[in-house]
């Protein structure tokens, strides 16, 4: 490879060719240390942007009882500066807790039920045959769509009055989404139908990045389909695995939309997750002093999980 | 196609074979519309005869008025000089534009379901009878902006969800609105977040004839519930929401249905007087067929957001002369032993309810009486408006048409006295935007809109859900054409017996919280006693929270403007 | 970066003549089931926006496809009216398409850029090790736990419904995407390589130019399908940043009710089907680089 300056690093400007003195850029693009402050750069402005003003709001007003009803701006807080009284609250909150619970419990049901499907679609998928290229195409489509769009549909697929009592021969007094009971169920398997796919990709990658020499040499010495898939594959891809479950868990600990169009977090407040809650708190209760107590809250015990879950991981990738 | 479309009243597909054999294409029909009026679209001219003679040009007042609308027969009851409200407004803006201080154009929020009925000219073809003229009737936004020059911008919001975005404009101060609308009920929540404009001097300076004696509100305390919060002008009445009763005439008249009800209970059937009555009712019609399919009993909405008000209205009969939502000392009256047995009766009545009744918004309750799946409900009045009567091609509206009839408010028997109550909840009320560079030409226009004589114009026009409530709007034909006689009647006497759904700051945590603990109790998650004392917690601790902001003066306000009406039957 | 055809081709053979016709007709009976799962309520989608209003709910009799199939919805939220509909619109599709491509394109754009030079320099150049972990933080934190601050920082910034500040938070919020997906793969490449280079008389930038980035050119690739998906899903953001102008898709499709049938169910449907168009032309486009790229470089061997 030929020597040349001309050379345009993304985030900086062209260069002239072939001068005999290093200009100013050039040498930034040798220097290791500067080149590499110059690509964290606009990240990390990104970053102070997005973090710096907002968690000093959030702890300015996570002290005061302010709220938009006081009709002054939020930087007169301090006139109903409170110290913890909103962190107090906030223990005793059986909404907000509940609320967390119903959001893990989502979690707890909709990543592995994703999962497994998703790891059962891939290992359909392994092996090529006629029209495999088009069923992969059409699973992948429920991702495509706008989660706003999948509540609707939802929403009208799961009325008493519905296709999904029609087809199952229900009566149309068996209600799903204003059932206290089958409500969050019927959330989930929105997520579910809408997720799945994802799993499915990611999982089907890890599945096909297993080694084919491995493969066919089980194969040779006579293991069935599924003792190879047990024995060969599934160890291979642990790694994999463990992104998809912590991608979906991360995302899915902010569900929002779906529920939202769907129940508005109801009937009562059997679907109502971190997120609606929150929502309801800012939009309806208006005590945004106290919706700064919750984000910080969780702010705080979201770092430390990830802090330990990335030493874990990488505790994991070492010994690997 | 239609000959014309505006009295129709759902959004209605055609079958292809109905078009008539009309060498006009659809290309000509959408330039020929637009020419008309913007966004009102397309059936309207095909078939509309010329037989029709334009009564006035555009321009062309009844002696003495100067502005208003043209071009329909009767228009001259719209018209209006400078020496009326409207015509004051007009006054206003010639001079703020004079003076170089008003905008070229003013930007509204507005409830989606309302848009047409600013935007779409009226009256257009035949409405009830009564002759009207296709091509000469402009809609309301076409006259303000040819009366003044200045273009109203309308940006649509969900109902449901239109004070979250009138309250994301307050908050970030962002002034994209110079007038939001909402629900009524916030209006407190929006003055004391500042968020709106204080008309005081406004009103004193141009006069509105919101509380004219002939024309406007029936009482001058209605005047002030409506348009005033706590002593001063921030709000601009949009609508008529007080909940009337509505029931299917012909099944009440029905002597099958009624042999069968009096042996059942023993009691003629008729119009119910309390909610006793009206649960009876709704019991006996509940899985029943006279001949329109199975019916349900409970056309109430019980959903959240909108079933509050079924709950109200029967909340504040409770007791005589009222059940007041809290007591003297502003103690939440929830949890009381009334108001106990209250959430009980509602929990009850849910069981008489269509399927998906939860999901419910108005829509879908009109629908299930205008396909005649309930025997009578009380909910706006706009129900008559798009679902009784004919459209222009002689097809009926719904089945109901014909069928419908209203009554008063139910309340309770107390000795022979009876408290009927209904309530006010959601009505569409306009605000002037505190970061609107151009309050004062907002309020002018906001002024001219709400007035006696545009309001009972637009009020008619059902390309929206604005409903009628001033006295000059049931002395209008156009007005009754489209919500029919007994509206007529039955409207300014339930508004005469209307509680008022709590207004005051803090009113949306109020609402929810109470919503939250009905539709808990609803769904059987809690009994009614047990939610009701949940839901008194939460509003004791809402009140606690605000009591700094003379939350207890409002409380005590908002029971002065209670009614003290009482019925001897 | 092989396409899943590619890497089976070998195998085909031998399991070819062990596939039993009973596990073949199993595979494909589970197929279809999960094709039937995932149709269903696509199939409902579709049928919608192609059903009149009288279908539009089961109150009137129930139907899976429409009896008189009708291309008026679409034509109403293109032109804002549609021949037999009584209802018009103010606002039609347009504006709110051509602004969640506008906003969700540069937001990906945004995302990308910055999350590729920051992952490449942590993972080569060693600077700002802690950077995972903070971008990290700002993915797993509810976006409407900080909604106030933001809302007020936009209002203040004058950033509320424009174009740019919408495309602003989509990358912000998608940058911990771009970022991580990228560092996994940098961390693949092998080191020599650009050490190869480097001993030629490579600059870094030329390196990162010339070398690397061609290499992860199918990874950049998903990323910015996923990012894409993600911004065009929003409904948030554009919910709580926009009012008029910068409205999304999502955001519009709320609107679409009418004063006397509510719902305007068809319509919705008939968004929901033009919404999915732009995500699934870009799948198509990268389809072959689509199963690789989504391992987060998991499968180094």
């Amino acid at each position: 490879m030929k020597y040349d300056a001309a050379t345009s690093a993304p985030g900086t400007d062209i260069v002239p060719p072939n001068t005999d003195a290093p200009s100013f850029l050039q040498k930034i693009a040798r220097d290791k240390q500067k080149l590499g402050v110059c690509f964290v750069l606009p990240t990390i402005l990104l970053l102070l942007f997005i973090v710096v003003f907002p968690l000093l709001m959030q702890i300015y007003l996570s002290m005061s009882w302010w709220g938009p009803l006081d009709g002054t701006p939020w930087y007169k807080a301090y006139e109903s500066f409170n110290f913890f009284e909103q962190y107090l609250y906030l223990l005793e909150d059986e909404r907000f807790w509940g609320s967390l619970w119903r959001t893990l419990l989502i979690m707890l049901v909709c990543v592995p039920a994703e999962f497994l499907l998703g790891l059962g679609l891939a290992y359909l998928f392994i092996d090529q045959f006629p029209g495999r290229k088009l069923f992969y195409s059409i699973l992948l489509v429920p991702m495509m769509v706008v989660p706003a769009v999948v509540g609707l549909m939802f929403f009208l697929l799961f009325q008493g009055t519905g296709p999904v009592n029609d087809m199952f021969g229900l009566p149309p007094d068996f209600s799903w989404l204003t059932d206290k009971d089958r409500a969050i169920y019927t959330v989930m398997i929105a997520d579910i139908w809408q997720w799945t796919p994802l799993m499915f990709l990611i999982l089907l990658a890890g599945m096909l990045g297993v080694p084919r020499d491995q493969l066919l040499a089980a194969q040779l010495l006579g293991g069935s389909n599924f003792q190879n898939f047990r024995k060969i594959i599934l160890p291979r891809m642990r790694t994999v695995m463990i992104i998809a479950l912590v991608l979906r868990s991360v995302e899915m600990f902010k569900i929002f939309d779906l529920i939202y169009i769907m129940t508005k977090g109801g009937p009562g407040v059997q679907t109502e997750t971190i997120s609606v809650y929150i929502y309801k708190l800012t939009f309806a209760d208006l005590e945004w002093g106290y919706v700064a107590a919750i984000g910080l809250t969780i702010l705080i015990a979201l770092s430390v999980l990830a802090a330990y879950g990335l030493k874990a991981m990488a505790r994991q990738t070492e010994e690997a | 196609m239609d000959t014309n479309d505006n009295g129709k009243t759902i959004i209605r597909s055609e079958s292809r074979s109905q078009k008539p054999k009309s060498g006009i294409t659809r290309r000509d029909l959408m330039s020929k519309s637009a020419s008309v009026a913007g966004t009102f679209a397309l059936t309207s001219a095909i078939g509309i005869a010329p037989k029709f003679i334009r009564p006035a040009r555009a321009g062309a007042y009844a002696p003495g008025m100067t502005g208003g609308p043209t071009g329909f027969a009767g228009a001259e009851r719209f018209q209006y000089n400078e020496t009326m409200s409207e015509g004051r407004a007009i006054e206003g803006i010639k001079k703020l534009q004079a003076a170089g201080k008003a905008p070229k154009k003013l930007s509204m929020l507005l409830t989606d379901g309302a848009i047409g009925q600013i935007t779409k000219p009226f009256p257009v073809g035949k409405i009830g009878g009564l002759d009207a003229f296709p091509d000469g009737a402009p809609s309301v936004k076409d006259v303000w902006e040819r009366e003044t020059g200045i273009e109203i911008e309308i940006i649509g919001a969900p109902a449901e969800d239109i004070f979250k975005k009138v309250m994301q404009d307050v908050t970030t101060g962002s002034g994209t609105f110079d007038i939001f609308t909402g629900p009524w009920n916030s209006t407190g929540d929006l003055a004391d977040a500042n968020g709106i404009v204080n008309c005081d001097e406004y009103v004193a300076k141009y006069m509105p004839d919101w509380g004219d004696p002939e024309r406007g509100t029936p009482t001058p305390e209605m005047e002030k519930l409506l348009y005033t919060y706590a002593g001063s002008y921030y709000a601009f009445s949009l609508d008529g929401d007080f909940q009337t009763w509505f029931y299917n005439r012909d099944l009440y008249e029905n002597p099958d249905v009624r042999a069968l009800f009096e042996d059942k209970y023993d009691k003629q059937l008729g119009t119910p007087a309390t909610w006793e009555d009206v649960d009876n009712i709704s019991e006996f019609f509940t899985g029943r067929d006279f001949g329109a399919g199975t019916m349900y009993g409970n056309g109430n909405l019980m959903s959240p957001f909108w079933g509050l008000a079924t709950f109200y209205a029967r909340f504040a009969s409770m007791a005589f002369p009222n059940n007041y939502f809290f007591d003297e000392e502003g103690r939440p009256a929830l949890d009381s032993d009334l108001g106990i047995r209250c959430a009980e009766e509602h929990v009850r009545s849910f069981q008489w309810c269509p399927p998906d009744a939860l999901t419910f918004t108005w829509a879908e309750a009109y629908n299930t009486m205008w396909n005649l799946q309930i025997p009578h409900t009380a909910i706006y009045t706009n129900l008559v408006k798009f679902g009784d009567g004919y459209n222009p091609d002689g097809t009926p509206k719904s089945k109901a048409t014909g069928k419908l009839s209203a009554h008063l408010p139910v309340g309770r028997d107390f000795d022979g006295k009876f408290n009927r109550r209904s309530v006010l909840y959601y009505h569409i009320t306009g605000w002037i935007s505190a970061k609107s560079q151009y309050p004062e030409a907002a309020y002018l226009f906001m002024q001219w809109l709400s007035s006696t004589r545009t309001y009972t114009w637009m009020c008619g026009n059902p390309g929206g859900y604005f409903d009628p409530m001033q006295q000059a709007n049931f002395k209008e034909p156009l007005c009754e054409a489209t919500y029919h006689d007994y509206s007529m009647e039955f409207i300014p006497k339930t508004i005469a017996r209307s509680v008022p759904s709590i207004n005051f700051a803090g009113q949306t945590a109020f609402d929810n919280a109470l919503d939250e603990e009905l539709q808990a109790a609803i769904t059987g998650q809690k009994t009614a006693a047990e939610a009701m004392r949940a839901a008194s917690k939460k509003w004791q601790r809402i009140i606690r929270k605000r009591q700094r902001k003379g939350i207890l003066d409002a409380i005590a306000a908002s029971r002065q403007t209670w009614p003290s009406i009482v019925d001897d039957s | 970066m092989a396409s899943p055809a590619e890497h089976t081709g070998s195998k085909r053979r031998v399991n070819g003549m062990r596939r039993s016709l009973f596990s073949t007709t199993i595979h494909y009976l589970l197929l279809l089931l999960a094709i039937i799962v995932v149709g269903y309520p696509l199939l409902w989608m579709v049928t919608m926006a192609f059903k009149p209003y009288p279908e539009w709910t089961t109150v009137s009799g129930f139907t899976w496809f429409p009896k008189n199939p009708t291309l008026q919805n679409f034509e109403f939220i293109f032109y804002g009216r549609a021949e037999g509909l009584v209802v018009s619109l103010d606002r039609t599709i347009i504006g709110p398409l051509i602004s969640s491509l506008v906003t969700s394109i540069l937001g990906t754009f945004i995302a990308v850029t910055t999350g590729t030079l920051a992952a490449y320099a942590v993972t080569r150049f060693g600077v700002a090790q802690s950077l995972p972990l903070s971008v990290l933080q700002l993915r797993l934190f509810p976006p409407l736990a900080v909604m106030i601050p933001v809302m007020v920082m936009w209002a203040f910034i004058g950033a509320v419904d424009t174009w740019w500040g919408l495309s602003l938070i989509y990358g912000i919020v998608t940058l911990p995407f771009s970022f991580w997906l990228m560092k996994t793969f940098f961390d693949e490449i092998p080191i020599e390589i650009e050490e190869a280079a480097l001993v030629e008389g490579c600059s870094y930038a030329r390196i990162f130019w010339r070398i690397t980035m061609p290499i992860v050119m199918p990874g950049l690739a998903t990323c910015s399908l996923f990012i894409f998906i993600l911004n065009w899903s929003d409904y948030l953001f554009a919910l709580l940043l926009t009012q008029k102008e910068w409205v999304t898709l999502p955001v519009y499709m709320a609107t679409l009710t009418s004063a006397m049938g509510g719902q305007m169910y068809g319509m919705k449907a008939a968004l929901g089907v033009i919404a999915a168009i732009p995500p699934v032309v870009f799948g198509i486009l990268i389809q072959k680089h689509l199963v690789r790229g989504l391992t987060f470089g998991a499968l180094k061997q």
